[in-house]
């Protein structure tokens, strides 16, 4: 007797398969609820997360690789914010926030500060401050952000516990989450983002909104015996808990009583990204070594959703002759403290300041990545080839993000409607 | 969606969605759960068919998201499947019906027993004959790691059948 092979018996368990006509239109339903639903969270402002670019890598360049050491310092060293660290500067509302933050650190943590002019530090654009904080002699350092934002009053309060949107089930849904509104009527946001090895604390009330966020993973300060993150690195003793985390956001918010919010906006005006579109293509064409030939009749495509706020986006896909596909968007949320998801290429900004995919990788040989812009733009490639042998797509999207935040960057505006 | 992509969208679920259901359904051992996955596969899938189509292999595509939906579901305890205690007997001589489902059931019995990532597999190299490199591209891990997870998902299916029950080589 034949041995049965393991298709034979495979086909054997398909007994009993249910005999139903395949109705696509079934199909094609779910898949519009799927998108009216991403429609519906974008508009009512319920998806997208707090991304701010870079925690810590302004601040400590050597240790977590940062190249921007090219660019210089404009407030280093200024004399009216000699008594400040170079990522505040001479800026007041900076300067009110750290002041506040320092106050309210745990008895037993400090800031990192680096005094090394190979790596001048570069202040963000808008108010919002990155550091590295260490407990006492530990040896490690953990990077926190803090930023401040107008309360948005015409939008709902953003609820990543009980409206995580498209965000449930990703890395950057917020676990051992708590939100509501307190006695004093702020309202609050608190959870980690497990997988991300970082935590997050949002207190908001009528005036200004402050989102605190700290990583949980240590970076070994240099000269420490740790080990460098994701090789064994444990967060046994990070700098902040939940609580002091919240300290620290309600010193900034008290702190930041009597600001006018409209000077707390801070972004890109997308017309002048629209107007640098033609510098963003020349680097893409410079990284793929091809003239980009546009796909469709727009270069680049403009929604703007919001006006006022200059919400929106800004899309173009190219091709070369050689077959290599480029898609490069650039989105500006409503506001810092929450992602925005972008449903025509399922990508989401991401509370690290990464960015969080939520559907399946591109197939075939492709390269995505992104990088924020200012406390609420974020930027987003995509290189992609049917031939799987060329290396071109991962060459490209690793080399290309600097060049082009190199011309993003300068476009933020603090406050957004300032000249 | 533009209606030509719509068009497009349905005619690859005209075509692959029974193939679909019948790999979902020897990964869950269970067609209600084969047809929850096969769903969420074609709602993920309608919703960014503009830029998939524009690749020749859309079915490699879908198997990826059906792959990965399926053992991420199986992560999440609520819908963890629920391995058999004691596995059916040996196929007995009785009337060819009652073998058969008796068959089905003992089968059922023993994928259930095996991993789901060396579950899904098996059913991606045995039942949709892809190679090792096809199937290392579709679950994102090296060629290495396929090999090792066939030798252990087979290795563990001839621990509840018997060494004698299918053909495939153990290095296959």
């Amino acid at each position: 007797m034949t041995e049965p092979t393991l298709k034979d018996l495979f086909q054997r368990t398909l007994t009993g398969e249910p005999v139903r006509p395949v109705v696509a239109e079934e199909d094609v339903a779910r898949g519009k609820a799927r998108q009216q639903r991403m429609r519906r969270n974008r508009v009512a402002g319920g998806v997208a997360l707090l991304a701010v670019a870079g925690v810590g890598a302004a601040v400590l360049p050597a240790v977590v690789g940062d190249d921007r050491g090219n660019v210089p310092a404009a407030d280093a060293g200024d004399p009216d914010g000699g008594d400040y660290p170079p990522q505040v500067g001479d800026d007041p509302v900076k300067q009110r926030m750290w002041d506040a933050i320092v106050a309210a650190l745990p008895a037993d943590v400090e800031v990192v500060e680096f005094d090394d002019p190979a790596f001048p530090v570069v202040p963000e654009a808008g108010p919002s401050i990155d550091v590295l904080l260490t407990r006492a002699d530990s040896g490690a350092a953990y990077s926190m952000g803090v930023s401040l934002e107008p309360t948005r009053t015409d939008l709902p309060e953003y609820r990543p516990c009980t409206e995580p949107g498209l965000l449930e089930g990703t890395m950057s849904q917020w676990q051992n989450c708590e939100e509501g509104r307190d006695d004093d009527g702020v309202y609050r946001a608190a959870g980690d983002l497990v997988d991300l090895s970082a935590s997050v604390v949002l207190a908001e009330n009528d005036d200004t909104s402050v989102t605190v966020r700290w990583s949980t993973r240590p970076q070994p300060l240099p000269g420490s015996d740790l080990p460098a993150s994701g090789q064994g690195a444990q967060p046994i003793d990070p700098a902040l808990d939940r609580a002091a985390g919240a300290a620290i956001g309600d010193a900034v918010l008290e702190a930041a009583a009597g600001l006018d919010p409209a000077g707390l906006t801070s972004g890109v005006r997308l017309d002048d990204v629209v107007a640098a579109w033609p510098e963003l293509r020349g680097v893409l064409e410079e990284a793929v070594g091809a003239e980009l030939t546009p796909v469709g009749g727009d270069d680049p495509a403009v929604d703007v959703q919001d006006a006022e706020h200059q919400v929106g986006t800004i899309s173009a896909e190219y091709t070369t002759d050689d077959g290599l596909e480029v898609e490069l968007w650039f989105w500006q949320r409503p506001r810092a403290s929450e992602p925005m998801c972008v449903e025509q290429i399922m990508q989401c900004s991401s509370i690290t300041g990464g960015q969080e995919l939520l559907g399946p990788p591109e197939a075939g040989g492709s390269g995505e990545s992104g990088v924020a812009v200012g406390l609420r733009g974020d930027t987003w490639i995509r290189v992609s080839t049917e031939d799987p042998g060329d290396e071109r797509p991962g060459t490209v999207t690793g080399g290309v993000l600097q060049p082009l935040d190199e011309v993003l960057s300068p476009l933020v505006r603090s406050p957004a409607g300032g000249g | 969606m533009q209606a030509t992509d719509e068009t497009s969208f349905k005619e690859f679920v005209g075509a692959r969605r029974r193939a679909l259901l019948r790999t979902a359904f020897l990964m869950t051992g269970d067609w209600h759960a084969a047809e929850d996955l096969v769903q969420e596969t074609l709602t993920k899938l309608y919703v960014s068919w503009r830029r998939v189509r524009r690749h020749d292999d859309v079915l490699a595509y879908a198997r990826r998201i059906l792959v990965n939906a399926h053992i991420d579901g199986t992560r999440r305890p609520w819908r963890r499947e629920q391995a058999v205690e004691a596995i059916p007997d040996a196929v007995g001589a009785g009337d060819p019906a009652e073998s058969d489902l008796h068959t089905r059931d003992r089968l059922l019995a023993a994928l259930a027993t095996v991993p789901p990532r060396q579950r899904a597999t098996l059913v991606l190299r045995f039942w949709e004959d892809l190679s090792i490199e096809q199937v290392a591209d579709l679950m994102n891990c090296s060629s290495g790691n396929v090999k090792s997870q066939t030798a252990r998902g087979l290795e563990r299916l001839r621990d509840v059948l018997g060494p004698e029950a299918f053909v495939e080589l153990r290095d296959a």
